[in-house]
């Protein structure tokens, strides 16, 4: 996608998105409800245009191309099966409008039916499904077409979690045995990370990064994307010089990461949270950066417990304990404790404010972010 | 306790079947019995059995049965071809016109039928504008009319059912899934395919009931006819109308109702049961 | 979902049936006809209470606007008057399962045309009149109208108007129409119509043809029945009417009708090219006459409004509005100095010149069951 911006009226659902996914590749858009995923997705699918920009499939440009015309498919988000037809017919569809020989769409559907194991099921009406079995059939009304791409626009949001995590790895390792290219939406951020190759994190209409899943994860770009995936440690510092920066209120650490800043510039630190120590004052480690603060509460996870620390009035930090015993979480500050939280360099990580939370800060780091993609 | 509770669907009922044996099954009951007997007004009318009432006025009137399904057919046809594209145009493409696309359609409801079709003698007469434009496209011969022809009258009844028709349709396009027609164009289908493998067969159940509603009092019609039509263009409704009223024949007033009913209703299982349930089913051509 | 569908479906279908099968019976009707009935024993109409409230059933457009109010005025009798007489048919369809149980729906009077009104009392649904009570009546009602055929001594019925059926033609588009028989003339093929009441149409055909309507013979229907067929058949007849003739008239779809003058003279008013021709072998003159039904509950009553419309200062003002021609005596007179147009109106006032080969409107010979076997020949021609 080259600068594509979509306008519904004055409202802008997408914005100026350049995105370039590999061939074979299983490519996440991340989100929350509405920042424009389907409206992206459906581009590409060629059910809207693009109020500006290109989308190109293979090289092609794809504008004017009516969506029965592209090589893509899409499995919907409410699945949109045919209700009057059997799995049989539904997956066979496609297949018929191409005019593939009959024997041949027999043998395909069959296959494809047998790969979502539904073949029992052939000549049943959708509705005598399952959920999970019409997402099924969804997929393989979509994949025995063999498209370019397979869109997946919230392909598992409406089953309940124990189906979902199995069909996840399903998912995937259909995937990986047909070699599509997958253009997989969620909202849903451990999917996201379970599945992909690569995640584009958006929000109001832009992307705000787009990386492997370690990177998104260790290393998010923005506030953002900090924020989106998994919790959130951000302390406010400033970049003095370009090894180092000096944590508001906290210790003067260094990071390579300072380099990307000019000197004077705000940003934020960042430490997830099984990343950081906890540790009484008196006892702290002294060749580690930190910072103080109160236990404002504790909370038993089972294989860890959760803490939150109050650093300042409005900087709340999250940390993971380990429950390594039962000893050491007995032995752990309770509520109302002064405690040092300290953590290694190497796991700080400096992100720029997300432009769309604060318009004011300057846009560049995002943007470089997402042009550094491939 | 329990017995009373058990009870409660069955006084649920209730009214729908006191309505039912009140309004369908005694007059039903009477009408056979009275169709059945010999007689006049003066002398008052016996039960004789007389299957001849039907066995006469079935073969007496055989040419306005035939064509009072003929014009109600055709009538329900042209219905459906107008129907279908204005139900469709105001479920899709009306937009904020919808509601009052809607209230135009049922709009004539506010005058009486009477005054509608006697209206349509106006539009159709042999100087109106519509007639002049029908002879200078040829569609009627010079010296030709349309008013008290066949055409006036099946105009008349797909004008007048024309609603039965389109409300049963909006309904189900209204209700037809969006996404399954996206869907459709996914998987590579043209506009008019997904039109004809997907639209048509989800709206079958409105496209059956607009037929049944505009077929059906189409066929016991015989205010269209009256009005509308001129001579030898009688339904088998202004029979009934004549048998009952002016000739004072009750039985068999009462003998080609039953006709009437009974033609319509082993039609209509004849239909549901073969077009109707497979077009229901939306089959397609096995993909075996 | 499709199987559901299916049901529903089936269900709407036994729903519609059931539906159209109940109106068809509702208007059908189901019981109160096995009873044969006769006027072996006709009660006369008395009793009620002479300042009571009084109750009648009339044509449309019968009567003006004021004559009602004058009459409870004048009487102090509370008087419900109802249009509720559409069609002689439709109107014995409406009432006569109540009347063959002797009750009138509350009705005092109704005005239908001679041969109905023949016909229901054939069916002891009239009540015979006491003349005692009605010496307006007896005094003004004009020679003419004094024994018809249905009811030579006026035991049961009191003309409320009268009128012709002859010919309407468009005097623009068919100058030369003067007979029925012109009606057939293929120049006018499918520009001419008949009226769908067998009494008024078949005597008119059968009198061009030299036939007595009066002497008329079972056969002598039948035949002029045949011959409207024929015309039917070929083209000629465009369609059969009721009023609506008039209409078609105007418009110039048809140029030549049976109809009434009294619709003429209506039309003539909206346009002068509609003209009543009085046909060459003459018209028929019917009347619709005033009855007191079986059960009325008010006959004292009755007679009083017999009466009063029989006074002819009352009665010119109905005259004058409704445009038919008045059944009472001394009428002319009043109108004469009051509105002369109307008084010299040949159809309102008919000379004896402009009648002298018309005849009282007649029914087919024979009993009930024979009319009827006539009547059916002729609808089997109307609806076709
Ligand atoms: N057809 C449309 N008309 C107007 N606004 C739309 C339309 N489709 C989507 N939007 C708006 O665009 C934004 C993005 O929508 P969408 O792409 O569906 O979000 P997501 O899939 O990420 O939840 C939403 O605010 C939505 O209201
Ligand atoms: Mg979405």
């Amino acid at each position: 996608m080259e600068g594509v911006t979509k306008k519904f009226g004055d409202f802008t659902a997408v914005s100026e998105m350049d995105l370039d996914i590999a061939d074979g590749e299983f490519f996440t858009m991340l989100g929350p409800s509405g920042c424009g995923k389907t409206t992206t997705l459906r581009m590409v699918a060629g059910f809207e245009q693009p109020t500006t920009g290109k989308v190109l499939i293979d090289g092609t440009d794809v504008a004017g191309q009516p969506a029965y015309k592209r090589p893509t498919n899409t499995v919907f988000q409410s699945y949109a099966l045919f209700p009057h037809m059997t799995l049989e017919e539904n997956v066979g569809f496609g297949l018929k409008r191409k005019k593939v020989p009959k024997a041949e769409i027999k043998q395909r559907v069959a296959n494809e039916l047998e790969r979502v194991g539904l073949s029992r099921e052939a000549k049943r009406k959708p509705n005598q499904l399952s959920g999970g079995q019409q997402q099924r059939v969804a997929l393989a009304r979509a994949l025995v077409n063999l498209p370019k791409v397979l869109l997946l626009d919230e392909p598992l949001g409406a089953l309940d979690l124990k189906l979902r995590k199995g069909l996840q790895v399903q998912l995937k390792q259909i995937q990986r045995d047909v070699g599509i290219t997958f253009v997989y939406v969620t909202h849903d951020q451990e999917e996201a990370l379970t599945m992909s190759d690569r995640i584009a994190v958006m929000n109001e209409g832009r992307i705000e990064q787009c990386a492997d899943p370690e990177t998104v994860y260790d290393r998010p770009a923005t506030t953002f994307v900090a924020g989106f995936i998994g919790v959130s440690n951000l302390m406010p510092a400033e970049v003095k010089g370009s090894n180092e920066i000096q944590v508001v209120n906290g210790p003067l650490v260094p990071t390579p990461d300072a380099a990307k800043y000019s000197g004077g510039e705000k940003c934020f630190a960042v430490v997830r949270p099984e990343k950081l120590t906890v540790s009484l004052p008196e006892n702290a480690p002294s060749d580690q950066p930190g910072v103080d603060g109160i236990v404002e509460s504790s909370l038993y996870l089972g294989t860890s417990t959760q803490m939150a620390v109050r650093v300042t009035e409005d900087v709340m930090m999250t940390v993971l304990v380990p429950n390594a015993s039962e000893d050491a979480r007995q032995h752990l500050p309770g509520g109302g404790a002064k405690v040092r939280l300290n953590w290694l360099p190497e796991h700080m990580h400096l992100v720029a404010e997300s432009e769309s939370a604060t318009a004011a800060t300057d846009p560049t780091p995002t943007e470089k972010v997402t042009e550094g993609v491939n | 306790m329990t017995i009373r509770r058990r009870l409660i669907p069955y006084w649920l009922l209730a009214p729908g079947l006191i309505w039912l044996v009140l309004f369908f099954v005694i007059p039903m009951y009477y009408m056979g019995e009275l169709s059945l007997k010999t007689g006049s007004l003066e002398t008052g009318y016996q039960l004789t059995w007389a299957f001849e009432n039907y066995t006469d006025s079935i073969s007496e009137y055989s040419t306005q049965f035939i064509r009072a399904f003929w014009y109600a057919g055709v009538a329900t046809f042209f219905c459906l071809l107008i129907g279908y594209p204005l139900a469709y145009a105001i479920a899709f493409k009306a937009g904020r016109w919808k509601n009052l696309m809607l209230f135009a359609v049922v709009a004539p409801f506010f005058t009486t039928y009477l005054i509608r079709t006697i209206a349509w003698k106006t539009i159709l007469d042999d100087s109106s504008p519509v007639v002049s434009f029908l002879k200078t496209i040829h569609l009627v011969p010079q010296d030709g009319r349309v008013l008290a022809t066949s055409a006036a009258v099946i105009a008349g009844l797909t004008y007048n059912f024309l609603p039965f028709m389109v409300l049963p349709l909006f309904t189900a396009l209204e209700r037809l899934d969006q996404r399954l027609l996206e869907a459709g164009k996914d998987l590579y289908a043209s506009a008019t395919q997904t039109f004809w493998r997907i639209t048509l067969p989800l709206t079958m159940p409105g496209i059956i009931a607009g037929i049944l509603l505009t077929f059906i009092p189409a066929a016991g019609d015989y205010v269209n006819a009256t009005f509308l039509g001129g001579t030898n263009q009688a339904m088998i409704g202004n029979v009934i109308q004549s048998k009952y009223l002016v000739v004072n024949d009750y039985p068999d007033a009462a003998a080609l109702s039953f006709t009437l009913m009974a033609i319509i209703l082993v039609a209509l299982l004849f239909y549901i049961k073969f077009a109707g349930s497979e077009a229901l089913m939306g089959e397609e051509e096995e993909t075996r | 979902m499709s199987e559901s569908n299916v049901k529903r479906v089936r269900l709407l279908a036994l729903a519609v049936l059931a539906l159209a099968v109940s109106m068809v019976l509702v208007a059908c009707g189901g019981g109160g006809i096995d009873e044969g009935s006769d006027n072996s024993d006709v009660t006369t109409a008395t009793g009620g209470d002479p300042q009571g409230s009084l109750k009648i059933s009339n044509w449309p457009l019968y009567i003006d606007g004021a004559t009602i109010k004058d009459f409870q005025n004048d009487t102090g009798i509370n008087t419900t008057y109802t249009e509720d007489v559409n069609d002689n048919n439709e109107f014995f369809g409406k009432v006569q399962q109540q009347l063959a149980q002797g009750d009138s729906g509350g009705r005092d009077i109704i005005v239908v045309t001679d041969w109905m009104a023949e016909k229901m009392y054939n069916l002891g649904y009239i009540q015979n009149l006491d003349k005692a009570k009605l010496p307006t009546v007896e005094k003004n009602l004009i020679p003419s109208l004094q024994s018809p055929s249905f009811d030579p001594e006026r035991k049961y019925s009191v003309p409320w108007q009268s009128g012709m059926t002859g010919l309407v033609v468009r005097k623009d588009l068919a100058p030369d129409v003067k007979s029925i028989n012109d009606l057939f003339d293929p120049k006018y093929k499918g520009k001419v119509t008949l009226l769908t009441e067998m009494r008024d149409t078949v005597p008119l055909v059968m009198a061009a043809d030299g036939v007595d309507p009066k002497e008329a013979t079972t056969q002598d229907w039948l035949d002029a029945i045949d011959k409207i067929k024929e015309n039917v058949d070929n083209g000629q007849i465009r369609r059969f009417t009721g009023n609506d003739f008039v209409q078609d008239l105007a418009k110039g779809d048809v140029v030549a009708a049976i109809g009434w003058s009294g619709d003429a003279v209506q039309a003539q008013s909206d346009n002068e090219n509609i003209e009543y021709v009085q046909p060459e072998q003459g018209c028929s003159i019917w009347s619709d006459n005033m009855l007191i039904p079986v059960g009325a509950p008010n006959p004292a009553a009755a007679y009083k409004f017999m009466n009063y419309v029989y006074e002819p200062e009352n009665q010119a003002q109905i005259t004058k509005y409704v445009n038919y021609v008045s059944p009472v005596k001394g009428v002319r007179e009043i109108l004469e100095k009051q509105d002369p147009a109307i008084a010299n109106n040949n159809l309102i006032f008919p000379s004896e010149q402009f009648t002298k080969n018309c005849f009282a409107q007649v029914s087919p010979p024979g009993d009930e069951a024979a009319q009827q076997e006539v009547e059916q020949a002729f609808q089997d021609v109307v609806t076709g």
